[in-house]
């Protein structure tokens, strides 16, 4: 059963029954409170063939043939482990996308560890896996990855999700004037805020047909170890904040993200001189 | 052993007149359809006809058959493997191409990095790795001044941030936004002053930054590698298919037209493209034509 909430002293993450999503976060420390749904979608890899353009999405260009992308699953099956130094909702959206949400005892951000992978490609569509957090922040235009990015910017713009997306190496935020909720990623991606109080990140792309940039073959990671196609497991943390005051936390946790401890280990008893 | 590099070594322009740069260099992936190693040896020509080796021997090469020649390099990657085989003797007569500014180094890192999904960390890392080879191997000489990104696909603010702190005197790129070059275009803002800093106290990181006129190609008609077709300058009367009126022509014309969307009267040409210059003497021998017989128009007013 999905748990209402986990929490810590810094955070408080609730859950809808019924759906097993995340439903909303707050901050113990500020009181406040947002509304938080978060998924997982899929856009369409355009094929190039297209009225407008034979532009079809690859390895460097993203090309969605449709603006809205397909939900992959409205509930997730759920799973609850409750243990002194970490809680967590195991979160299951399909054979090929789960997710864990842990929120460890001292942390200041939920942990959300997703495993997407391998992505189907049985219906000849080429698919580009994002997570997208929709809440209750009252944004205008804008969404932040350390500069202020308004969208449709462009004077025409010609692709309204693509031309809105931006690189994310290790953070992004949306705001209003009381509530910030900010992402640290793991690794660099990208994201945009489609809508007003949304936030969505890209996590992993397989595409059928080459954008003719010159490198000659479409992006469709495959292996020894991953024959039916790449499996990507990352992390964003995400946590909820006063504008004023939430670079105190997201510069740190940044920092701990690129400079985390390195674990080494040995067989057997330590020497004092080890 | 003579020194004059640096801005020192630049040829003189002519401040009444449209000054056009040819810059001729090469533009070498490290790692892209074929791995570095691949690229460094040739090796896979099926993939890709690609072989820095022998780019730097050529190179080299046509650079000490005439002084007035130049020419840049950026890739530190391969120029590290290339150094490392060379014998003395050769070392010693790249380092006079270097210190007489006949040879320069442009970015300087071990390679040219992407700018939207690098951390700055270790685009530092990268960049000090080549600076510090070239350092140790040049000194001053071999010491870039400006940062050379003409082929990221797109620029981030950061980049140009760390590349003002760490000294670099300008920055030339050749992918921006469509529309964005249409305006730059119109309004001649195709060179800029770009602060690329909110915090640091200016002019810390300001940086020059020039927009590069066809992305880093030579304009059309003028490319005089082996792997191109275009015509070469035929100066010889006695021969078939003369052409140097019509080329001469071609280039004021090109040239003019450059010249309306930039600035000053100094215009830049970038004389290379992909993996150029395997057998740098096709450019060089057309490209020392090209500035005989346009600047011979000087004469005549």
């Amino acid at each position: 059963r999905t748990p209402m909430a986990i929490q810590n002293k810094f955070l408080r993450v609730t859950f809808d029954p019924d759906t097993g999503l995340m439903s909303g976060l707050s901050n113990l420390k500020t009181k406040q409170t947002i509304k938080l749904t978060q998924n997982f979608y899929w856009y369409n890899a355009s094929d190039g063939n297209n009225s407008a353009s034979d532009q079809p999405s690859g390895a460097y260009i993203f090309r969605p043939n449709s603006s809205t992308p397909f939900l992959i699953s409205k509930t997730a099956q759920t799973e609850s482990v409750q243990r002194p130094g970490v809680q967590e909702v195991r979160q299951r959206f399909a054979p090929w996308v789960s997710q864990v949400v842990r929120l460890y005892a001292h942390s200041r951000a939920v942990e959300l560890e997703w495993t997407v992978g391998p992505l189907p490609i049985d219906d000849n569509l080429g698919k580009e896996v994002i997570t997208r957090l929709d809440t209750s922040i009252k944004t205008s235009q804008y969404f932040y990855t350390g500069l202020k990015r308004p969208r449709d910017a462009a004077e025409e713009q010609s692709e309204p999700i693509a031309g809105n997306y931006y690189p994310i190496n290790s953070r992004a935020f949306i705001k209003d004037d009381v509530d910030q909720l900010t992402v640290v990623t793991d690794r660099s991606q990208g994201g945009s805020s489609i809508y007003n109080g949304s936030l969505e990140i890209m996590l992993h792309r397989r595409l059928l047909y080459d954008d003719v940039r010159g490198v000659a073959e479409p992006l469709n990671e495959t292996s020894d170890v991953f024959p039916e196609g790449l499996v990507v497991r990352g992390r964003l943390l995400l946590f909820l904040d006063r504008p004023a005051s939430a670079a105190d936390t997201y510069r740190p946790l940044a920092q701990k993200v690129v400079l985390q401890p390195l674990l080494t280990f040995t067989d057997g008893d330590l020497q004092p001189n080890t | 052993q003579s020194r004059s590099c640096g801005y020192e070594s630049c040829h003189p322009t002519k401040h009444n007149m449209l000054n056009v740069h040819l810059v001729p260099h090469t533009h070498d992936d490290v790692g892209w359809l074929k791995t570095v190693d691949q690229y460094y040896y040739g090796d896979r020509n099926d993939i890709q006809h690609a072989g820095v080796q022998y780019i730097l021997d050529s190179v080299v090469d046509q650079l000490l058959k005439n002084p007035d020649r130049r020419f840049i390099y950026v890739e530190t990657a391969f120029f590290y493997r290339w150094w490392k085989q060379q014998s003395a003797a050769m070392q010693q007569t790249v380092r006079q191409l270097v210190n007489e500014g006949r040879l320069e180094f442009v970015n300087g890192g071990w390679c040219m990095s992407d700018e939207a999904t690098t951390h700055y960390s270790a685009v530092i890392d990268q960049m000090t790795m080549g600076l510090r080879f070239l350092n140790e191997t040049f000194g001053p000489c071999g010491r870039p001044r400006v940062a050379w990104h003409i082929d990221p696909f797109g620029h981030a603010r950061e980049h140009a941030s760390m590349f003002a702190q760490m000294g670099f005197d300008g920055f030339f790129f050749g992918r921006v936004d469509y529309q964005d070059r249409s305006r730059r275009m119109v309004k001649k803002e195709q060179e800029l002053l770009w602060r690329a800093s909110d915090s640091l106290t200016p002019p810390s990181a300001d940086l020059f930054t020039g927009i590069l006129p066809n992305g880093y190609n030579p304009p059309e008609g003028f490319c005089w590698d082996q792997s191109c077709s275009d015509p070469p300058i035929r100066d010889d009367p006695d021969l078939e298919d003369y052409n140097v009126d019509e080329v001469v022509e071609q280039f004021l014309t090109v040239a003019h037209n450059q010249s309306l969307v930039y600035k000053t009267n100094h215009i830049i040409m970038t004389m290379g493209s992909d993996f150029q210059y395997e057998n740098a003497n096709l450019w060089y021998k057309n490209l020392d034509k090209l500035i005989r017989y346009v600047n011979a128009l000087q004469a005549n007013g």
